[in-house]
């Protein structure tokens, strides 16, 4: 892309509507001072980037380069605008306006994605590329031998645009400013939470002071720490401690009363089984069992004699059976002729019916005395029974009665333990026991009241409510510190990574730089070899240092800084080779056009010439040059030098001041190819 | 080495056709669309300052039915070269005048010219500019992320992407 042509009107010096053809290979552009040179390349930079960098950092009286960019001399203008064309080598004219309002027709970003093939967007990308493509003779040392060498990489590294990181760098850049900003406020609320909480310790220390200090209260708080005996600790311990005391006791007392009631009646038990009834009856009772077991005894043996008796008349009725038999039959048949039917014996009638009689008596006797028998075995068993059951009851009585004392004291002992783990000694035996039981409950009943009265007393102060909130509040802002802390912690974690981030960002872009640097190295000595700014120093050499912030050196001969060796000329050589160099470096760039506004200011004419000769290099390059010059026999060597061919012409552009009128062309020259001189065969 | 030479193949290079003079074999015309001129071999630097002079009008003279008023009349350049050495700084300093001296052509000298770097130096003014560098961009973005591992994936892209300075910090603070 090369630029064709620039159009301004109502502009800087410009009043009327000024437009400078721009040849395609090179335009030299003449003029006395304030003729107009200045005002192109500004208007070409305006349009460009809205600005003009030269002026903007100047204000005086309240005014700056704003209120100076449209033409403030006499008389009106019929409108503001600048507008140059860009061929793009195909046919094609890019035509870019620029009026008071912006840009006419396109957006910065638009202008730039055209101009530009590197991701720099806008006014940014833009800017860059006036930097590097008008060399203005106010800038040549200010952008390059006398910029501070960190300013001096950051340019090189955005004029050169091999690493553009930028966006990347100042996107950390705001994320560590804004995390700072979030961290001092994160800070601040941890400060303030912090500041509640020792607030808060130092009300409720105060409280507790004043609690102590208020008579009842202090001395009920002294009684309860006799009480409970823990004299550590703030009145908000002794009063859980006080009432962990309290209920102790309750306890106590109830376990201690229940206690008694046992005790009471177990020891009345055991009192009576030592009583002379309560011996006599053993005795009697040990005396009704020997008693009982001698009636047993006897029992046993007549029942016995009983069961042998009736085992001999059993033996004895089989015969008994056949004696009734025969008189059964005796007395159907009777006598059989005077005879005995069952002997035959002769027999008168009563003989025969007294023996019959006989028999059936002698039947009746036997029978009766088995029954009888039979009777008293009966009976004696009954007796037998009754007698066993009496001796188990009067065993049982005796053993419940040996047993009940040993009992009673057993369970004695095992509640006069129980009471010595309720801190109650007493020895159950004594006379005393129950009244120390008594005395035992007695002095834990009046220890628990002076205990609760004390209690309620230090509860019912307002200055422990106000010690008790102060607590519950203490405790939240304890929250709260601690959250607020946690944040911080997290928020700085966040810095140290974004931190590490852009330094390796940084460091990255610069490694990027270097090797570009390295790169364009041997162009910038060929170019300051050529512009020759000393006569023994033919060498320029860089030098980089600095890791996160990095620095540009340029040296000659044995590491001297030309900026304090160089004359002023001398400086402006070498910073035209410097410029020439990044010019000539940049990658992203579309435009192929350099633009110098009077690069010869202070350089002599042997210097002079080699601009002119390193212009004519950049030229055989293709590309195209634009420059403005005061001297007209130095634009005569330059059109006479920078080559003109036949598709790629020359201009001769001379501008003059109209009083009143502002710039005007004065006249305007074609640079044609020169013909050959020499008759040379080829 | 045969400094004229070397002079001619770095003029051809460059576009320039070339003549050897037919009295002289140290003496080559070179002439383009722009410039034109003559080199003269010496065999010493005395040689040089003895004749430099006569050396340029000599050939203004010669080629005077040729130089026709043209503006390329003024683009004449003479140019002395030899492989001997100055031996005293005097003696650089009187080279060096002849540089500075405007008159008639540009003079370019040269000395103590050892070899093809040292001739291809010497005629620089009429060449085009040589160490022009083509930075060719790497995968720069893939460079530096793969060189940001205190970061996590994620948050590497939302660093180069469009996410907000104040949504990147979020990220960082309430990992998902």
């Amino acid at each position: 892309m090369k630029l064709t042509f620039v159009e301004a009107e109502g502009f800087r010096g410009i009043r009327s509507k000024l437009r400078v053809e721009f040849g395609c290979g090179f335009t030299v552009i003449c003029g006395r001072n304030g003729s107009g040179k200045s005002s192109i390349c500004d208007a070409i930079e305006y349009v460009l980037t809205g600005t003009i960098q030269k002026l903007a950092a100047a204000s005086e009286r309240g005014e700056d380069v704003t209120d100076y960019v449209w033409w403030r001399g006499q008389g009106d203008v019929q409108s503001r605008r600048v507008t140059i064309g860009i061929a793009d080598g195909s046919g094609n004219e890019l035509v870019i306006t620029r009026g008071p309002a912006g840009l006419q027709g396109m957006t910065e970003d638009a202008l730039c994605r055209q101009l530009c093939s590197r991701n720099s967007g806008g006014s940014d990308g833009l800017r860059h590329l006036c930097r590097t493509t008008l060399l203005r003779d106010e800038d040549l040392t200010r952008l390059s031998i006398d910029m501070p060498e960190a300013d001096r990489f950051a340019f090189v590294k955005a004029a050169i645009g091999v690493a553009d990181f930028s966006h990347v760098e100042k996107k950390a850049t705001e994320i560590i400013g804004l995390l700072k900003r979030t961290i001092v406020g994160l800070e601040a609320d941890y400060e303030q939470a912090r500041s509640v909480v020792t607030a808060l310790k130092a009300d409720q220390s105060a409280l507790n002071v004043q609690l102590l200090n208020v008579e009842d209260v202090a001395n009920a708080a002294v009684i309860i720490r006799e009480l409970v005996r823990a004299p550590t600790g703030d009145v908000r311990e002794l009063l859980t401690q006080g009432r962990r005391e309290a209920a102790k006791l309750r306890l106590a007392i109830e376990q201690i009363a229940r206690t008694k009631a046992i005790f009471e009646r177990l020891t009345n038990e055991y009192k009576q089984t030592n009583t002379p009834d309560f011996v006599a009856n053993i005795s009697r009772l040990r005396g009704a069992v020997d008693t009982q077991r001698r009636q047993l005894l006897d029992m046993e043996q007549r029942l016995a004699a009983l069961r042998a008796t009736a085992q001999q008349l059993q033996d004895q009725q089989p015969k008994l059976y056949g004696l009734a038999q025969l008189h059964e039959h005796g007395s159907k048949m009777g006598l059989e002729e005077g005879l005995c039917p069952l002997c035959g014996s002769t027999i008168d009638q009563d003989a025969y019916s007294q023996h019959l009689e006989e028999l059936r008596r002698r039947l009746e006797v036997a029978s009766h005395a088995l029954s009888q028998v039979v009777t008293e075995q009966s009976t004696l068993e009954e007796q037998r029974r009754q007698a066993n059951n009496q001796l188990n009851q009067v065993k049982a009585e005796l053993q419940s009665a040996s047993n009940a004392s040993q009992n009673i004291e057993i369970q004695l002992l095992q509640l006069t333990a129980g009471l010595a783990n309720l801190d109650l000694r007493i020895e159950h035996g004594s006379e005393r026991a129950m009244s120390e039981i008594d005395a035992g409950i007695h002095e834990r009943q009046l220890r628990l009241a002076e205990l609760e009265k004390n209690l309620a007393m230090l509860e019912a102060s307002h200055v422990q409510e106000r010690i008790d909130e102060l607590t519950r509040r203490i405790e939240v802002a304890q929250k709260n510190a601690t959250d607020a802390d946690a944040k911080v912690r997290r928020a700085k974690t966040a810095l140290d990574t974004v931190k590490e981030a852009e330094h390796i960002v940084k460091r990255v872009s610069g490694e990027l730089v270097d090797e570009s640097l390295a790169q364009v190295s041997p162009l910038l000595g060929e170019l300051y070899f050529r512009l020759r700014p000393h006569v023994d120093w033919r060498q320029i050499s860089y030098a980089l240092r600095g890791d996160v912030r990095r620095f540009l050196r340029l040296t000659v001969a044995n590491d001297l800084n030309p900026r304090f060796m160089f004359s002023s000329g001398q400086r402006r050589a070498l910073a035209l080779a410097f410029l020439l160099a990044v010019h000539m470096a940049r990658n992203w760039c579309n435009l192929r056009t350099l633009i110098l506004d009077d690069p010869v200011q202070h350089i002599d004419d042997y210097r002079a010439l080699h601009l002119v000769e390193v212009l004519s290099g950049i030229r055989q390059l293709g590309r195209q040059v634009i420059c403005t010059l005061e001297d007209p026999a130095l634009a005569d060597l330059l059109c006479r030098r920078l080559r003109s061919a036949e598709n790629d012409g020359g201009r001769l552009v001379n501008l003059k001041y109209v009083p009143y009128s502002g710039v005007a062309i004065e006249k305007t020259t074609g640079v044609y190819p020169l013909p050959n001189l020499l008759k040379l065969s080829a | 080495m045969d400094i004229l030479n070397e002079a001619e193949t770095i003029l051809h290079a460059a576009r320039y056709i070339t003549s050897r003079a037919s009295d002289d074999d140290a003496v080559m015309y070179f002439e383009d669309e722009t410039l034109y001129g003559f080199i003269r071999v010496c065999d010493t630097v005395e040689e040089i300052l003895d004749n430099w002079e006569k050396e340029q009008d000599s050939f203004l003279h010669q080629n005077a039915s040729n130089l026709a008023p043209s503006p390329k009349t003024w683009n004449a350049y003479s140019i002395f070269l030899t492989a001997s050495a100055a031996s005293t700084d005097a003696i650089k300093a009187e080279l060096r005048r002849i540089e500075e001296d405007f008159r008639a052509t540009r003079k370019i000298v040269g000395w103590n010219l050892q070899g093809a770097a040292d001739v291809n130096h010497c005629l620089l003014p009429l060449l085009p500019i040589k160490n022009v560098v083509t930075l060719v961009g790497e995968d720069l973005q893939e460079r530096l992320k793969t060189r940001l591992d205190n970061l996590t994936a994620d948050q590497a892209a939302a660093l180069f992407g469009d996410m907000s300075a104040q949504s990147f910090i979020n990220l960082l603070l309430h990992p998902l």
